[in-house]
């Protein structure tokens, strides 16, 4: 069948002169600004007028459907059952993963059901007319969306053994066709049903979709029902075969024997005259003799060419094959044509009744808009193994294409990311790279958020991803002056180089003020400070402090020597240790030992060598402290090791 | 045990925080209202509704379901930004947190069902620069005590009744504070992401925790706490990683135990009210557990029983000794000894998206969740 | 598809780019009355300007903005034959000079001609950024250290020896850094207008690797799609068509490229529409590269979708409606009043089956779905997991 092409869609942007130029951007997903102006002003034309344009910039947007308060229940709730049949699909397969199909076909179909049903009670409390409006519009696209899904679950999804599915297609023509049934239980309040103005009507709809059980009540009611003509109708229909019996053990050869049995024995009753005295009775005989022409004169009640191809199929060959069936649409079709009642879902429907799987999913997607449909139900005969390759050449990517679709206007929505990313996931191809372009651009507002994308990164092992927004969240600390919780973002991507940088912050600003802020995060570093030597610097320096004021001397002092001589200590930082040691030598106590003295003097030699830090380009004043410091040192660390000397030297000879 | 009846309700907005109304009778502890707040969507919403208590029937297949019962929307206001908290102050006010910085009171009018903002803290949590900064919890004490916590490292001390707030304190953290409760009329700790408790007497003029408990290890972030509601000694709180920690607060600065359940965040953990032996958590990795203790007390006073095969979950016991010396009255603080026997119970099946909020009254379970969906669990054998 | 809102810009003469930042929650657009304005979106949806200020002495032609890792950085170019880097104050701005929270940290004054574009590289190359100009020179500058947006050094300089109009960066990170460089030379003897450009780590140095003698026609905007993990890049081309073209590296062959170690690309058109009839000026991809906007000559924009058998088409087209702007009221439109000034939405929304609503906004009721047959039922007993800890 030749693709049905479509047109490209014309939006009109207001406040917009249409002899000048328009520009448009993207915003994130469906979302696109689109400004007036002039490419000629770059290329150098002057004198542009500037009434003529705009200064608006209009924000348009697409495929929302899914966005608003009810649909949104529908995206959820099916979410859900998505995710559930793709696990499951991944543990089953063959005979035994087809109940399961079926069974999340029957909960799609009852969540649409649901949402519709809640439509309709809105619109009976709703007063605005547009309103109204977009919920009738609504509840037609569910009612459509619905009355195609559950044909599509009776040919590919529920498919009947042997491809015999005249009951179910009955079943669906009783749920989409309900007027014989309300009119039925109408008539059925009446004291004299006879008189109602659709009694007959009703009958004939009720014939027609196979619902004999209730034509024979109604008739029961007729005052004539003692007389011979309706006595025969009734036993005629108390005898059609019922479609049960093929599920209850009869072969079809014996249920279509059955059934010419039952024909021949209504046409020979029609044949003899037996209903002619009612008009009424020979219509319903020749409807049940499967007459062509009844159907034509019936084709009001049947309101739609599928419902008459389903009914006269029930009665001119019920053990119709699902894949034979298209030999009949035509002629159904045309009994319609003429009134112009054709519309873009009778050629979905048709296509599907051609078995032209592709052709339908083409056809919703263009026609019903949004992608929620087409992708769950593509996603549903994938599973089912309609779309494999000796059906259609590219099966499995027609419905990663149209799962991505759904996807891209999940992730367009503020609040509806989480449910596209678990669409993504089943998409094996692009699923994951789109996954990776749109988890970026999530707007975080709040480290809440922020956590909740991170969660979303690290079960996936987007490590790139949690780092770099990781990276962004502490930027926005530092930016906020908050190194504390700036750390806590760079520890935990494990990003060395900008945990560096925060420790130097915090040493800088010691190095300024003297003391330490943030010290709950600090003191609190544990094996954390090991990812970064400056970290841990920090994290040991700060120790020493804690050890200093408990008046741990001894422990202090080896710690400051260890940072030195380690070389853990920053150069730039040895200034300030050095100092540190001065008050430690000169306590009463004898801190460090002559061995120890010995290292001190040797890192103050070594940092005295390094002239790059002690003429660094600073103010004479500065330097003149410096130099008055490393005199100090100087002088401190000679009386300690004449100190140490003596002192150990009594040790020894005590 | 019998299985909890889950009832969904699909309410179009992702639910952050769920509340039950306290009871208006101080007898009874009934209440079928409660409150919800929204996240992450362009028009936030603070809701009211009602649970009407149902009738079970049996189903065709013999399944019990309740008949006719559904949730009830009672009234909803706007809320600017994310609801990062939520609280009962009284029966008809609530005290909600504003991810823009904000806490807002909400008056319910219960003659005309109306629920709208009587009095509003504007911008009490902001960065230097003035701008707004996430608030990400609050908490209430008696009718008229309100603090409330935020991305700054903020506390403020609010009263109802003034504008201002009664007191700030402007470095009570480095990090982000994630959850904070009350622990006495004038007491407070709270949870933070770098994982220490911080306790603060609000009484005190200094702006220091007067105690700090940390984890060991790692810096793993605490989202959230909650206090034993007769034993006040005892704290439950939910980390970064989905393990549970139980706190004696008597003890020293390391946590009595440690459980591992979930395996994401657990956003918030909730001791029973009146049967404080149960435990209920819910995490981002979509599932609500529901802790017995029940079982681990009886066991105390018997021999202790015998252990068998390897523990499921790892257990930290910092002061072995410690606890028994006290007189074990919770099976809290006796989970330690690592002999005993604790019941979890999964209460939500099926659930992909984070659950960010539970709240239990009774026998009823409310649980919030990224789903848009809120969910209404009777769990049988509590009361 | 429908327009849902639109802001008054304020701006005083032709805006000339829009820019969103990487969320899609703050836009930056740009203007011949030489300022650039910022546009934040609040927590409602609605969009408030929170800057604006003077930052060229000439039109400005581009705006764009760095990645977020590297704070809230936007870089300009302009007909003053300048491009700068702007960064915003955040911890610094008071609430009453919010339109001084902006500052220059840098002006790039190499050039001796107009600036046409700028872009900042993928954020894997770090800080760097790409201008070019009229002269028909590419110069890539770099701030060595990202805390500090004052320092910016020249890095390359390229000559294209054609005037430049666009460029754009390759996004792909398991290729080498990669620019495409666009001429609209209208000189169309002077042969491809469109140059690929590939950084060689070893020599350290841009080559050019590629001249697509396709592209004759004088070229007004190119644009790398992202990259999806395919083997070749995919470039949209405005020029006298919108073309799409697919660039596949060769494996290196010895004989070949031993000498130059250059990268050989087998070149493959996939699109030329010439819908736009003559020129086409500018264009975008969307985040994940599957839908490219055009707008042209016919005073049109017009979307462009691949199919799943990568064949292009038009989707959708935008038009302008034919009213005239009312100046009057424009300038008497605050900046309040601006933010507020929302279009009906239903007025601009055609009946049409691709479309067929905007928002649904009822009122909440309740709808709670109970289905035997059916999710969500949980009362079985496979629901309930027990564990026992020990």
């Amino acid at each position: 069948m030749a693709e049905r092409e479509r047109d490209p869609y014309i939006l009109e942007i207001p406040f917009t002169d249409s002899s000048f130029g328009l520009q448009g951007t993207w915003g994130l997903g469906n979302q696109l600004f689109v400004h007036s102006w002039n490419p000629y002003m770059m290329e150098g034309a002057q004198n542009i007028n500037m009434k003529q344009f705009g200064t608006h910039i209009h924000e348009v947007l697409w495929e929302v459907d899914m966005h608003g308060p009810v649909t949104r229940k529908l995206v959820n709730e099916t979410h859900n059952i998505f995710v559930t049949l793709q696990n499951l699909a991944k543990e089953t397969s063959g005979s035994s993963l087809k109940p399961l199909l079926v069974k999340a076909s029957k909960q799609y179909r009852s969540v649409l059901k649901a949402c519709q049903l809640y439509l309709r009670s809105m619109l009976d409390c709703e007063e605005s007319e547009e309103r109204v409006y977009m919920f009738e519009e609504q509840i037609k696209i569910f009612d459509i969306t619905e009355l195609i899904w559950s044909l599509c679950e009776i040919l590919w999804i529920d498919v009947a053994p042997g491809g015999i599915m005249m009951s179910q297609l009955l079943e669906w023509l009783r749920w989409h066709f309900s007027e014989g049934n309300s009119l039925y239980t109408d008539i059925q309040r009446e004291e004299q049903p006879e008189h109602h103005k659709d009694y007959w009507d009703c009958i004939y709809r009720l014939v027609l979709q196979g619902q004999v059980d209730k034509v024979r009540i109604l008739l029961s009611k007729h005052p004539s029902f003692r007389m011979d003509a309706f006595q025969s109708m009734d036993e005629v229909l108390r005898k059609m075969p019922q479609f049960s019996q093929l599920y209850r053990g009869n072969s079809l050869s014996e249920f279509e024997m059955k059934w010419r049995h039952w024909r021949s024995d209504i046409e020979r009753r029609l044949g003899s005259q037996e209903f002619a005295i009612s008009d009424n009775l020979t219509i319903i005989a020749r409807i049940l003799c499967g007459e062509e022409s009844v159907f034509s004169e019936l084709k009001d009640l049947c309101e739609t060419w599928y419902h008459m191809l389903v009914s006269k199929m029930l009665y001119q060959k019920p053990t119709i094959q699902s894949i034979d069936l298209h030999f009949s649409i035509q002629t159904c079709m045309n009994e319609y044509r003429s009134d112009g009642r054709l519309g873009e879902y009778d050629s979905i429907l048709s296509s599907a009744f051609e078995f032209d799987i592709h052709q339908v999913i083409k056809d919703c997607s263009a026609a019903l808009s949004g992608w929620w449909f087409v992708a769950h139900l593509t996603d549903l005969l994938h599973h089912c193994g309609q779309l494999e390759s000796h059906r259609l050449q590219f099966g499995s990517n027609l419905r990663e294409f149209l799962l991505l679709d759904y996807a891209t206007s999940l992730m367009s929505h503020r609040s509806l990311w989480q449910v596209g990313i678990d669409y993504l996931d089943s998409c094996p191809e692009f699923g994951r790279q789109y996954l990776e372009l749109f988890v970026e651009k999530i707007p975080i507002e709040s480290e809440r958020k922020a956590h909740k994308v991170l969660s979303v990164c690290e079960k996936r092992n987007m490590s790139e991803q949690v780092k770099s927004i990781c990276k962004m969240m502490g930027m926005q600390c530092i930016k906020n002056k908050r190194l504390g919780a700036a750390l806590s973002w760079f520890l935990r991507s494990k990003d060395v180089a900008f945990a560096t940088l925060i420790a130097e912050k915090f040493l800088m600003e010691y190095n300024e003020n003297g003391q330490f802020s943030n010290l709950d995060v600090i003191d609190n570093l544990g094996p954390n400070m090991l990812i970064s030597s400056r970290l841990t610097f920090l994290g040991k320096y700060r120790e020493y402090h804690k050890l200093y004021e408990e008046e741990e001397l001894h422990a202090a002092g080896s710690l400051l020597l260890s940072l030195l001589t380690s070389r853990l200590a920053p150069r730039e930082f040895w200034v300030t240790l050095l100092r540190d040691a001065i008050t430690l030598l000169e306590v009463k106590e004898i801190i460090y030992g002559s061995k120890e003295t010995y290292e001190l003097m040797h890192c103050l030699e070594e940092l005295t060598k390094d002239r790059q830090y002690l003429t660094p380009d600073q103010d004479p004043d500065d330097l003149a402290d410096l130099k008055q410091t490393t005199d100090l040192l100087n002088l401190a660390l000679t009386r300690n090791l004449a100190r140490s000397i003596v002192m150990e030297g009594n040790i020894k000879f005590s | 045990m019998a299985d909890a009846t889950v009832n969904a309700k699909f309410v179009s907005q992702k639910i952050s925080k769920i509340r039950w109304r306290p009871s208006h009778d101080q007898y009874t502890q009934e209440s079928d209202v409660f409150a919800s707040g929204s996240w992450d969507d362009e028009d936030c919403k603070v809701c009211l509704w009602r649970w009407p208590a149902g009738e079970s029937m049996v189903d065709d297949d013999g399944l019990e379901f309740d008949s006719g019962r559904d949730l009830i929307e009672l009234s909803s206001a706007p809320h600017y930004g994310d609801v990062s908290g939520l609280e009962f102050l009284s029966t008809d006010s609530i005290v909600v947190a504003s991810s823009t910085g904000s806490v807002s009171l909400y008056k319910h009018h219960r003659s005309s069902q109306e629920l709208n903002i009587s009095s509003k803290w504007e911008g009490i949590h902001h960065y230097p620069s003035g701008k707004g900064c996430p608030c990400t919890c609050v908490a209430t004490q008696g009718d008229d005590l309100v603090v409330s916590a935020g991305e700054d490292g903020r506390i403020n001390v609010l009263n109802v009744s003034r504008k201002e707030p009664l007191r700030t304190i402007d470095k009570a953290n480095s990090c982000t504070v994630n959850g904070i409760t009350f622990l006495m009329q004038l007491e407070v700790i709270s949870v933070d992401s770098s994982g220490q408790l911080k306790v603060f007497d609000l009484k005190q003029s200094s702006d220091e925790p007067c105690k700090v408990f940390s984890t060991l290890g790692e810096q793993i972030p605490i989202q959230c706490i909650s206090r034993h509601p007769t034993q006040h000694h005892i704290v439950a709180a939910g980390g970064h990683d989905g393990v549970l920690s139980v706190w004696d607060l008597r003890q020293d600065k390391f946590p009595v135990t440690l459980l591992e359940a979930h395996s994401a965040p657990m956003w918030e953990v909730k001791f029973h009210p009146s049967n404080p032996d149960h435990l209920f958590t819910c995490s981002e990795d979509g599932s609500v557990l529901h802790w017995d203790g029940s079982s681990v007390s009886s066991l105390v006073t018997g021999t202790g029983a015998g252990s068998g095969g390897g523990s499921l979950f790892t257990q930290h016991s910092q002061q072995n000794s410690g606890s028994s010396n006290l007189g074990i009255t919770s099976p809290w603080l006796a989970i330690e000894s690592g002999r005993q026997k604790m019941d979890i119970t999964t209460l939500l099946p099926n659930q992909t998206l984070p659950v960010n909020t539970i709240d239990i009254l009774s026998q009823t379970l409310l649980a919030g969740s990224d789903e848009e969906s809120i969910y209404m669990l009777d769990v049988p054998g509590i009361r | 598809m429908f327009v849902s809102k639109s802001i008054q810009s304020d701006h005083k003469d032709l805006i000339h780019d829009v820019s969103y930042d990487f969320f899609g929650r703050r836009m930056a657009t740009c203007s011949s009355d030489q300022t650039v304005k910022i546009w934040d979106q609040g927590e409602d949806g609605e969009w408030s300007c929170s800057a604006s200020w003077k930052t060229h002495s000439g039109s400005v032609w581009r705006v764009t903005w760095a990645h977020p890792e590297f704070g809230q950085v936007v870089a300009t170019c302009s007909f003053d034959r300048t491009a700068a880097v702007w960064e915003e104050r955040d911890g610094e701005c008071r609430a009453d000079d919010q339109y001084k929270s902006w500052i220059k940290r840098t002006s790039l004054v190499d050039s001796r001609t107009s600036v046409t574009d700028v872009k900042f590289a993928p954020k894997h190359l770090g800080l760097q950024l790409a201008t070019c100009s009229a002269d028909g020179i590419v110069r890539i500058y770099e701030a060595p250290d990202m805390m500090n947006l004052s320092q910016w050094s020249l890095q390359h300089e390229i000559s294209s020896s054609l005037r430049c109009s666009c460029l754009s960066w390759n996004t792909s990170r398991r290729h080498p850094p990669m620019i495409a460089v666009g001429s609209n030379d209208r000189n169309s003897s002077v042969g491809g207008k469109l140059q690929i450009y590939e950084y060689n780590d070893a020599t350290r140095k841009w080559n050019k690797v590629e001249t697509i003698a396709m592209v004759t026609d004088a070229v007004h905007d190119v644009a790398f799609s992202p990259n999806l993990g395919r083997s070749y890049h995919m470039l949209g081309i405005a020029t006298r068509t919108l073309k799409i073209i697919t660039m596949e590296p060769l494996r290196r062959d010895a004989a070949l490229s031993g000498q130059t170690g250059l990268t050989k690309f087998e070149l493959r058109q996939v699109a030329d529409f010439d819908d736009h009839n003559s020129q086409v000026w500018r264009l975008c991809w969307n985040v994940t590269g599957t839908v490219l906007v055009s707008s042209g000559d016919d005073n049109k924009v017009r979307m462009w979708k691949g199919n799943y058998l990568g064949n292009w088409k038009c989707i959708a087209e935008m038009k302008g409606d034919g009213t005239r702007v009312d100046m009057e009221n424009r300038n008497s439109t605050n900046q309040k009043d601006v933010n507020k000034s929302q279009v009906p939405t239903r007025n601009y929304r055609r009946q049409s089956d691709v479309t067929y609503h905007t928002e649904m906004g009822p009122p909440q009721g309740t709808m709670n779905i109970r289905r035997s047959d059916g999710w969500p039922t949980f009362n079985t007993k496979k629901d309930q997991s027990k564990v026992n800890i020990l």
